[in-house]
């Protein structure tokens, strides 16, 4: 940095515009990575992460290839690593290839319910009166569902499949970030900036895209993490029920489902699925948690 | 006071409106249509005529709307298919049975979540206190289906302790319904007793550093009497301002687990109808249930209010 403190002014100003941004994305790192649990977490949402995009590589076998003499073969079996399910599987490819379900399915809803809680939330905030009445009522409604019976409905409107499922997911989780970015924009409009910039002539759109938006951006990353988390819970459990990802596709929730069947011969069929979904479950959530404290750590709770 | 309870009861007759609306548009929307599974595949086209008639289909969607409204509101949810018999004296039955483990549920995470926190923070730093920490972060993110199933497989299947299906019957005494509702009841307990034990113990942390707490102290009030009589006191309203939402996390918790244990409460209810095309009772069973958690959670926002004057919501 020192040879472009003393270069032309111009670009000095601008260099020194960068040194402080750079300075703030690593502070903001830096408080990230003093967080023990959270470096932990991040670690096992880029193992997640991994393993799903690169499924084929680190398992050898094909999750769909049948083997029936050997059904139920217990873990640490020759070839085997998680053993086999009831129709000889390999288990380890299965849930491997079940993280790609889980991991796609998670993210793919939880950006399908930030999008249209952004929506509602920017419209019913900025706008205020009438509208934000009407809409937040709306939301009020769709909070009066338990989520998971929400998803449930959903998914039996939609019929399954990992599209509908994304998009019912991201439907029951719209309230949520509906109700965060309301809240966000109802502060924000009414700062002084704001005003400065209505002042001198902003388009309703410009303020709302240029500067509500990318100030009430913490608290939205904030819950589209946990929110990621708790859509591998919804897919898992939808899944179970046989209404999510239905086999042979494979999903965590699924391989579970086939395992309740097997509990007295073969636990770890359902033992296993069921302990990756709460490892991914546990990264988000402590990745999330960490981004919050880093972000702010008055939000701490 | 009584003004703000009456504010906030207002506010439940749009929510409700729009709870109808939803199940009403589900039930508009959900594949597969009353009458031809009621006539079957090759029905007259008079027969097919005759029973959109008796079910008010022929009429416009704004009127099947108001007979739709009118009818629950006299308690007429319709007639299940499955079980031919009418939908709100199915779900009469059902519903206290999912209240009795959401409810017990609820109770145990809150007692525990409230001892696990309290002491946590009174350690701060010490074993005890990661452990409980580590517990609150492992419970909040614990598949509540798998950990049933897990469950299952020590106490029922490897040390045959306890029943696994069913609620049992109370002519064999309370103790065998008990002994039915004990994992369902400890598995839907544990997500929210995790959060409850976090808020307890940042609520405590907040509370035990206060002057006044540090006076009492000074005056030799006794440790105990300190923590329970007015630490706790102070502590206490972010841990009921979260009830609400735990509730609504409950419900979607016995859902599951109550499929997992056949407990045959309303989350059975719903997968079976589900299952067998029965919409009548899914849209029963989901509008009540809905209607439900929004009745309790106004309940629980007024008891807020009472402990905690101040707040306006």
């Amino acid at each position: 940095m020192n040879t472009t403190n003393t270069a032309a002014s111009e670009r000095a100003i601008s260099s020194e515009a960068l040194f402080k941004r750079e300075e703030k994305a690593n502070s903001l790192w830096r408080k990230f990575c003093r967080n023990r649990a959270a470096v932990v977490g991040l670690i096992i949402v880029a193992f997640m992460v991994f393993i799903a995009v690169f499924s084929p590589l680190v398992a050898q076998q094909s999750p769909n290839e049948l083997d029936l003499p050997n059904r139920l073969l217990p873990p640490l079996s020759p070839g085997h690593l998680f053993g086999t399910d009831e129709f000889g599987r390999d288990l380890f490819a299965r849930i491997i290839y079940g993280s790609r379900t889980s991991i796609i399915i998670a993210a793919g809803a939880s950006v399908v319910g930030c999008l249209l809680g952004l929506v509602v939330g920017l419209v019913a905030g900025y706008a205020g009166g009438a509208v934000d009445s009407v809409l937040m009522r709306i939301v009020d409604g769709m909070f009066a569902f338990p989520s998971i019976l929400l998803s449930i409905v959903l998914v039996t409107v939609l019929g399954n499949g990992a599209l509908n499922v994304i998009l019912a997911l991201g439907i029951s989780s719209l309230p949520k970030f509906a109700r965060v970015v309301r809240g966000q924009v109802t502060i924000l409009k009414n700062e002084e900036y704001c005003n400065a910039e209505r002042v001198l002539g902003a388009s309703h759109l410009r303020l709302v895209i240029r500067h509500i938006l990318p100030n009430a951006m913490s608290p939205i990353i904030v819950y589209f993490t946990l929110n990621i988390a708790s859509a591998i819970l919804s897919e898992a459990g939808l899944s179970f029920l046989g209404l999510g990802i239905i086999a042979p596709t494979p999903s965590w929730g699924n391989i579970l489902r086939a395992g309740n069947s097997f509990l007295g011969t073969a636990p770890h069929v359902a033992f296993l699925p069921g302990a990756f979904i709460l490892l991914a479950v546990l990264g988000f959530n402590l990745t999330g948690d960490g981004i919050r404290d880093a972000l702010d750590p008055k939000m701490k709770r | 006071m009584l003004r703000l309870v009456w504010k906030r009861l207002l506010q439940l007759i749009p929510t409700m409106l729009i709870v109808v609306s939803i199940t009403f548009v589900i039930t508009r929307v959900i594949p597969g249509d009353p009458v031809s599974v009621l006539a079957g595949p090759e029905a007259d086209p008079q027969v097919i005529a005759e029973l959109q008639a008796s079910l008010g289909l022929d009429k416009s969607i704004p009127e099947q709307f108001v007979m739709y409204v009118s009818d629950i509101c006299r308690g007429d949810f319709g007639t299940s298919l499955n079980y031919n018999e009418p939908v709100f004296s199915l779900i009469l039955d059902r519903i206290p049975k999912t209240l009795l483990i959401t409810f017990t549920g609820l109770i145990i995470a809150l007692v525990g979540g409230i001892v696990l926190g309290t002491v946590s923070a009174l350690r701060q730093n010490s074993i005890i206190d990661h452990l409980c920490t580590f517990f609150a972060l492992l419970g909040a993110s614990m598949p509540v289906f798998w950990i049933a199933i897990m469950s299952i497989f020590v106490f029922s299947v490897q040390l045959g302790l306890l029943p696994v299906m069913g609620m049992g019957s109370l002519d064999q005494g309370i103790g065998d319904v008990a002994s039915h509702m004990l994992l369902p009841c400890l598995c839907l307990a544990l997500a929210p007793m995790a959060t409850f034990t976090r808020t307890t113990r940042s609520s405590m942390l907040d509370t035990i550093n206060n002057d006044y707490i540090r006076a009492l102290r000074a005056r030799g009030v006794k440790e105990r009497r300190i923590i329970w009589k007015h630490a706790f006191k102070n502590a206490l309203p972010p841990i009921i301002s979260i009830l609400g939402v735990q509730l609504g996390i409950s419900f979607s918790g016995a859902i599951m687990t109550e499929n997992i244990f056949s407990w045959p409460g309303m989350g059975t209810l719903i997968s079976t109808a589900i299952n067998t095309r029965d919409y009548a009772l899914v849209q029963g069973a989901i509008l009540t249930l809905a209607v439900v958690n929004v009745v309790i959670s106004l309940l629980m926002d007024i008891l807020y209010m009472l402990i905690q004057p101040k707040v306006k919501i």
